[in-house]
C-alpha cells in the first residue's frame, strides 16, 4: 500500500517538476555495473552547478526524489541541476552481508566520476547532499573525488558512530527497552519520553542503569567486532555475566537481548555502520560545508555534533564551513515519524518551516557556487 | 573580606553540623544563582539526617586548591562524627571541583550534580560558547561568516591558553566573549583547560547522580554521553540523567540521596 501511494506521490511529482528537462543518464560503478540515474536540468539561468542526492541505504530512489522534492524544485529555479540515481538492495545479492553507508559513498562518488566525463556535465561545479545517515556517506563520497565543489549534511553524526548509537539507545530511542531492563521510574524519569508511560511493559528487570548502559555499551563492541557468534549463546552469557544484577523476571533477559541483536545484525541498521567515523575524513574535504542541525532532533543530538563538526573544523584549518541549529526535528524531509510527538497528533502538518529551511540551503548553495 | 566573610560562614554552617549523622557538602560557584532555596533545602534534607554545609566555589583559585579545601572539610567532619554517608552536591561549574574531590577521596559515598558537566575543560569552555552562539542564530545562517569567524576566535583562544601563550581580546568583543576572556584567563579557568574527565573517573568510586534542570537537555548530551562512555569504561556508578523542573529541586535532590545511599 506504501509503496503504491509513493509511486502515485512519485507520478505526481514528475508531473509538477515545472522547471526543466530530465535527462537520463546511465553511471558506470567500480563492480563493473551499469546504474540508471536522472539528471534534472532547469531551463533557464543554468548555473552549470549540479547537486548530487546521496542515497540513503534504507530508501528507494522514488522516497528520496519525493522527500527532496521541495529543495529540488527550488534549486532549479535557482538555475542548478539535480542527480538522483537507482539505489542498491539493502541486502546483497546472495544475503550474506547488509549494504553499508559506506557501499552508498561508493555508488555516490561513481556517480560523481560518471558525471565528470560526461560531455553535457564535465564542467559543472558539483557536490553532494546527505541526510542522516546518508549525510556520512556524502562526507565520505566528498572525501574521495576529486575537487567536490560542495557538502551539505543535513542532520547528520559527527562523533563516532559506535559512541552517537549507546548515547542515543540508552537515553532517547527506547524507553520501553529501559523501562523492561532497569524500572519504570528510571525510565519515567528521562527526559523527553515521559508520554510514552502508557506502552511501558508491567515487568521490569531491575537492573541498575549504569550498568544496563555498560551492558548496551559492551552488545555495541561485541556487535561492531564481529564477537556475537550464535545470538541465542551470546545472550545466554551476557545472562551469566548479569546475572547478579538482576531482581526479578529473569525470564525476559535472553529473549530481549536476542531479539535486539537480531533486529540489529539483520533487519535494521546499527551493525552495519558501527565503524564509522566522520573526523578523518573531514581532513580530506577542502571545499565549502553547509551542516546544518535539528533543534528537535531526537536521533542526530544537535549539541553534540554541531560542536563536534566545528572543533573539527577549527583542527582543520578549514574555514569555509557553515553550521546552523534549524528549530526543526530529525526529519527536516518527511515529518510523518514524529508528528504525534512534535507536531500534536494527526492534525495537519505546517510544511511552512520546512520550506523556510530549504530555501536556506538553497540560498547558500546558491552563493556558493556562482 | 570576601574570603573571612566566606570562612566564618563555613565556620557557622559547620557549628551546627554536630549533631548530624551525613554531610551534604554543597559546591556553589559563587557567579551563578542557586538553583534551589538553601533554608528549604537545609531544613529538607535535616528530616532525613543529613546536615548541610554550603561552600563558594568561584574563578579565584584553581580546582585543585579548592578539592584541597573541601577534602580538608570532609576530613573534618569525619574527625568529628560518627562514620556516615558524605555527599558532595554540585552545580554546572563547581562539577570540576566535585570530581577532583571524588576522584581522591574514595570514601564519599556519591557526588549529586544539577545539570553537572561532564567533559574534558578544553572542550567544555568551547561547547558551551558554541551552543549558546548557535542557539541565538537559530534558523540563521551566517552567510558572512561572521559566527564561524567568532566561534574559530574561542577555538583559538582555548588553544593558545593550552600552549601557554598569552590571550588577546578583541576590541569588538561582546559580554559572552568578555565573560569567556575572564573566565579563561583566571586559576580557575586555567586549570579548566587541563582537566580531562577520563583521569578524574578513572579512579572514582562515589555515586554519581545526574539530575538535570529541565530545559537544560542540550547541554544534558553532551554530558550524558561523556559521562556514560567513560564512566563505563571504568565501572563506574552513575544514575540515569532525571529531569526536574526548577521548583522541584530540593526534592529531588533529597530523593536522589535516599535513593543512593541504600546503595553500595
Amino acid at each position: 500500500m506504501r509503496h503504491i501511494i509513493l509511486c502515485l506521490l512519485v507520478l505526481l511529482l514528475s508531473s509538477t517538476l515545472a522547471y526543466g528537462d530530465s535527462i537520463p543518464c546511465q553511471f558506470q560503478m567500480r563492480d563493473g555495473r551499469i546504474r540508471k540515474g536522472k539528471v534534472f536540468c532547469p531551463e533557464k539561468f543554468n548555473k552549470k552547478a549540479l547537486v548530487i542526492i546521496v542515497n540513503h541505504r534504507q530508501q528507494k530512489v522514488e522516497e528520496a526524489q519525493f522527500l527532496y522534492s521541495y529543495l529540488v524544485d527550488k534549486l532549479l529555479a535557482d538555475g542548478i541541476s539535480c542527480c538522483f540515481f537507482d539505489n542498491r538492495p539493502l541486502h546483497s545479492e546472495d544475503s550474506t552481508s547488509l549494504t553499508t553507508l559506506f557501499d552508498m559513498a561508493d555508488d555516490a562518488s561513481d556517480v560523481y566520476n560518471s558525471l565528470k566525463k560526461n560531455k553535457t556535465f564535465k564542467k559543472f561545479k558539483m557536490g553532494f547532499i546527505g541526510t542522516s545517515e546518508s549525510g556520512g556517506s556524502a562526507l565520505i563520497s566528498a572525501s574521495s573525488v576529486a575537487k567536490p565543489s560542495f557538502l551539505i549534511q543535513l542532520v547528520t553524526n559527527v562523533e563516532p558512530q559506535d559512541k552517537k548509537d549507546h548515547q542515543i539507545f540508552t537515553l532517547y530511542n527506547n524507553p520501553v527497552w529501559t523501562a523492561a531492563f532497569t524500572d519504570i521510574s528510571t525510565a519515567l524519569s528521562l527526559p523527553f519520553f515521559k508520554q510514552s508511560v502508557s506502552y511501558f511493559p508491567n515487568a521490569s528487570m531491575g537492573i541498575s542503569f549504569h550498568e544496563y548502559s555498560a551492558m548496551y555499551q559492551i552488545m555495541i563492541d561485541d556487535m561492531k567486532h564481529s564477537r556475537i557468534g550464535d545470538k541465542e549463546d551470546y545472550a545466554k552469557r551476557l545472562y551469566n555475566k548479569y546475572e547478579g544484577s538482576i531482581k526479578s523476571h529473569r525470564e525476559l533477559f535472553a529473549p530481549l537481548i536476542t531479539h535486539f541483536l537480531g533486529k540489529q545484525m539483520e533487519e535494521d541498521y546499527l551493525a552495519p555502520r558501527m565503524w564509522y567515523n566522520a573526523k578523518p575524513y573531514y581532513k580530506k574535504v577542502k571545499c565549502p560545508i553547509l551542516f546544518l542541525s535539528g533543534y528537535h532532533d531526537y536521533n542526530v543530538l544537535c549539541s553534540t555534533n554541531i560542536v563536534e563538526f566545528e572543533k573539527t573544523m577549527h583542527e582543520n584549518g578549514n574555514k569555509n564551513y557553515t553550521s546552523v541549529i534549524v528549530d526543526a526535528t530529525h526529519n527536516l524531509m518527511d515529518f510523518g515519524v514524529e508528528r504525534r510527538i512534535m507536531h500534536g497528533g494527526d492534525g495537519e502538518i505546517d510544511r511552512s518551516k520546512q520550506h523556510q529551511i530549504m530555501d536556506a540551503i538553497s540560498e547558500w548553495l546558491r552563493r556558493n557556487v556562482n | 573580606m570576601k574570603k573571612i566573610l566566606i570562612n566564618v560562614f563555613v565556620l557557622f554552617l559547620w557549628s551546627n553540623v554536630i549533631s548530624a549523622r551525613g554531610l551534604v557538602l554543597n559546591l556553589r560557584y559563587s557567579e551563578n544563582e542557586s538553583s534551589f532555596d538553601s533554608i528549604a533545602m537545609k531544613t529538607s534534607l535535616s528530616e532525613i539526617g543529613y546536615d548541610m554545609i554550603t561552600y563558594i566555589v568561584d574563578k579565584n583559585r584553581s580546582i585543585s586548591e579548592y578539592a584541597e579545601k573541601v577534602y580538608e572539610i570532609v576530613e573534618r567532619y569525619r574527625n568529628a562524627e560518627t562514620q556516615d554517608t558524605i555527599f558532595l552536591l554540585s552545580d554546572r561549574l563547581s562539577t570540576f571541583v566535585g570530581l577532583d574531590v571524588v576522584s581522591r577521596d574514595t570514601t564519599i559515598h556519591g557526588l549529586i550534580t544539577l545539570t553537572g558537566a561532564y567533559n574534558d575543560g578544553d572542550n567544555f569552555l568551547y561547547d558551551e560558547i558554541s551552543i549558546k552562539k548557535n542557539l541565538e542564530m537559530m534558523d540563521s545562517i551566517s552567510f558572512d561568516g561572521s559566527k564561524e569567524h567568532y566561534l574559530k576566535t574561542v577555538y583559538r583562544m582555548i588553544q593558545d591558553k593550552k600552549k601557554g601563550k598569552k590571550i588577546k581580546l578583541s576590541l569588538q568583543a561582546d559580554n559572552m566573549m568578555k565573560e569567556f576572556y575572564t573566565l579563561l584567563n583566571s586559576p580557575y579557568g586555567t586549570s579548566l583547560i587541563d582537566f580531562s574527565l577520563e583521569e578524574h573517573l578513572r579512579t572514582t568510586k562515589a555515586w554519581i547522580g545526574f539530575l538535570i534542570e529541565e530545559h537544560n537537555e542540550m547541554k544534558m548530551e553532551i554530558d550524558y554521553m561523556n559521562l556514560s562512555w567513560t564512566a563505563n569504561k571504568y565501572g563506574v556508578k552513575y544514575s540515569a540523567p532525571f529531569s526536574y523542573p526548577s521548583d522541584n529541586c530540593v526534592e529531588k535532590i533529597k530523593q536522589m540521596i535516599l535513593d543512593l545511599r541504600q546503595k553500595k
